[in-house]
């Protein structure tokens, strides 16, 4: 299924459907196709290695988002964050999934860049438990 | 045998009240449309969590609004940022997120944007009057107990027909273009012109597309009062009582021009300027009391092809709400 | 083309309103009641709530075209035939003067008659419900004898009780709810106008002739 014709036959799929993220496992594959507004879509990299320590992972597909759009500050204020608080946002078209706290703690330096590509796992911030 | 599932209201103003997409039908019997002032952010809210985009929320109106799940539930937020809270954990506006029973939720006046609504998966399941569940809180009929919510209301829940399933940590949806992003954000609304629009001279015509109008504090529901220069018509025009539509922008005898809303009277005799298009009401909902207006001309096909746009937002809801919750 | 006369505006993307400019008459208000009840059934149009002397027309403007609806609304004007049987007569008791009927002295003086003759002209005359609407079940009705025509308050009210027996300019009319109102009121009922749990909700509808009488009169 990774054959360019293929790729471009479900891009018209999802297209039509108007899908903006597609994934999909294939014995021990997992491919992701993301419809961007601008771009066709783009078959992503094979999974992330397992992580180590605690990290904020991104639990779905878009575009890394530190704030909300109806918000003028990022989310992550004082260092200090909640388990499950929403710290920043994967965006994908109008759809926003959250990156979330994984424990109480101290968040640290960002991971990622602000409009960056991120999938399944990716990490996003590293978290000082406590 | 139980009951049907509850919301309990723990702190609320009269300002916040029960409302859906409003009442249509009955306007030759005098009454109004009600509903959401915000209709964008209700329907938003509602596809959120895969409910019929009319069914029923809480409008919460600039100011705190507390309330307790007393059922497992999902919910959502849309319209103006209350910089709510889930059992003390924050959450973004234009958002879904599941609730147990027993978790309380609380929401803030925002710091800009006018209107919160808040749905839960199935709608609020007050009864229907005429048609809708939208409180008439002018008559005092529809909603909850035909007025606005109190501490210690307790607001029945509907049944989803299948319950949402809303991944951890809740999931949300870009707001529409427009959405005001701070308090000195100026709106800007279309506007068609009206049928006495040629009995003003030039430099009042002139005068109303220019001017940044200024929402006077006894601004409501039923309509909104603008502070600004006045405008004055040739020659005094008297009319007749005609039926009037929310988004007419009136001009009284003093000038200033005021645009009746969902909540004002059916029928009315003051001169009519310009009518706001649908497509921008929703805008109207999130103006704050002393906020900056502009008003734009605007054609029929204008006004059709926003209403479209309204719509193409909606349905992107719909596909990201969908693939969210993986249905 | 055909009913020329009619104007007809744009009141947004998805109403029409119809009116002319001719004064205000008894003839061309059933056409106005004939027009709406015609236009209801026209495929797109949700909505026609007639006005007094005037009617709006509100539709979908996805389902039917402005220019269509207007062209519609031309022809009914021209065709349009109100059916007199259709009316009724409702008799509305009256409890003249007191407390609810606090602008009965002010009325006698503004049209030098006395209390008497103010009720009885008032309560002689038959009125016919031109429109519904302004608050739920409100009646907009002519038929007020022109001895007794008094401009609205400068200020208004900020509470006229539900069952009040109003008078605005040449207008009489019935306050079916609790409101603000700039009206004079001469007395009250006790017959209710409006229900949000009947159907229909507004006990008058356009076209229905109203009577008072005399129930008490409390000077």
């Amino acid at each position: 299924m990774t054959d360019p014709q293929s790729l471009a036959e479900i891009a018209r799929h999802m297209a039509a459907r108007g899908i903006e993220v597609l994934e999909v496992r294939s014995g021990d594959r997992h491919y992701r196709l993301v419809a961007e507004a601008e771009a066709a879509p783009v078959a992503a990299a094979p999974p992330s290695p397992p992580p180590a320590g605690h990290f904020t992972k991104a639990a779905g597909i878009g575009r890394l988002r530190f704030h909300h759009p109806q918000r003028g500050r990022p989310e992550t204020g004082n260092g200090a964050v909640r388990k499950g608080q929403v710290l920043a946002y994967l965006q994908a078209g109008l759809l926003l999934q959250p990156v979330l706290a994984p424990c109480d703690g101290t968040i640290g330096p960002a991971l990622a860049e602000e409009g960056a590509l991120l999938g399944h796992g990716d990490k996003v911030f590293a978290i000082r438990p406590g | 045998m139980t009951g049907p599932a509850m919301i309990e209201i723990l702190a609320a103003t009269p300002l916040s009240s029960v409302q859906d997409l409003g009442r249509s039908g009955v306007r030759r019997y005098g009454i109004g449309v009600s509903g959401a002032m915000d209709p964008m952010a209700l329907s938003a809210a509602n596809l959120l969590l895969g409910n019929e985009r009319g069914a029923a929320g809480i409008e919460i109106t600039a100011s705190p609004l507390r309330l307790r799940f007393l059922a497992d539930t999902a919910f959502s937020l849309c319209g103006a940022d209350g910089a709510a809270t889930l059992d003390g954990l924050p959450l973004p506006p234009f958002w879904a997120m599941a609730a147990r029973a027993g978790q309380e939720l609380s929401v803030r006046a925002p710091r800009a944007g006018m209107r919160a609504y808040l749905a839960v998966a199935g709608g609020i399941d007050v009864p229907v009057v005429m048609g809708s569940r939208s409180t008439d809180l002018k008559t005092g009929f529809g909603g909850h107990e035909g007025r606005g919510l109190a501490a210690g209301d307790r607001l029945p829940i509907g049944t989803p027909a299948a319950p949402p399933r809303i991944p951890e940590g809740g999931f949300g949806v870009a707001p529409p273009a427009g959405m005001p992003l701070s308090e000195a954000d100026t709106t800007e609304v279309r506007v068609i012109r009206a049928a006495q629009y040629g009995r003003f001279p030039e430099a009042a015509h002139e005068t109303f597309w220019s001017t940044a109008w200024t929402l006077r504090p006894d601004s409501n529901r039923m309509g909104f009062r603008l502070a600004g220069p006045a405008l004055i018509p040739v020659e005094r025009v008297e009319l007749l009582s005609h039926g009037i539509l929310p988004g007419v922008v009136q001009v009284p005898p003093a000038g200033e021009p005021m645009i009746q809303l969902n909540d004002a009277n059916t029928c009315g005799g003051y001169p009519k300027m310009g009518v706001v298009i649908g497509a921008d009401l929703w805008r109207l909902g999130q103006l704050r009391l002393g906020g900056g207006l502009r008003f734009a001309e605007a054609t029929r096909e204008e006004a059709l092809a926003a209403r479209a746009a309204n719509e193409a937002y909606l349905a992107g809801v719909s596909r990201a709400s969908r693939l969210a919750r993986r249905v | 083309m055909r009913g020329q006369e009619l104007i007809v505006s744009a009141m947004g993307e998805a109403a029409l309103l119809c009116e002319t400019e001719r004064p205000l008459n008894d003839a061309d208000q059933r056409r106005y009641w004939a027009m709406a009840r015609a236009a209801e059934a026209w495929p797109g149009v949700l909505e026609a709530i007639p006005g007094v002397n005037n009617l709006l027309v509100v539709y979908d403007p996805a389902a039917a075209s402005a220019a269509a609806v207007e062209r519609a609304l031309r022809e009914a004007w021209t065709d349009a035939v109100y059916q007199a049987s259709e009316s009724r007569l409702i008799e509305v008791p009256v409890i003249y003067g007191g407390e609810l009927g606090m602008d009965l002295h002010g009325l006698a003086a503004h049209a030098g008659l006395s209390p008497e003759e103010v009720v009885r002209i008032h309560s002689e005359a038959e009125y016919t419900v031109y429109a519904v609407g302004a608050v739920p079940g409100f009646p907009y009705m002519a038929g007020l004898d022109p001895r007794l025509a008094w401009a609205r308050r400068d200020v208004p009210r900020l509470r006229l009780e539900a069952g009040s027996i109003i008078i605005g300019g040449v207008q009489a009319g019935i306050m079916p709810v609790t409101t603000p109102s700039g009206w004079h009121s001469l007395g009250w009922t006790p017959m209710p106008f409006f229900d949000a749990a009947a159907s229909p909700p507004a006990l008058l509808v356009p076209g229905d002739r109203v009577r008072f009488t005399v129930e008490e009169l409390r000077l």
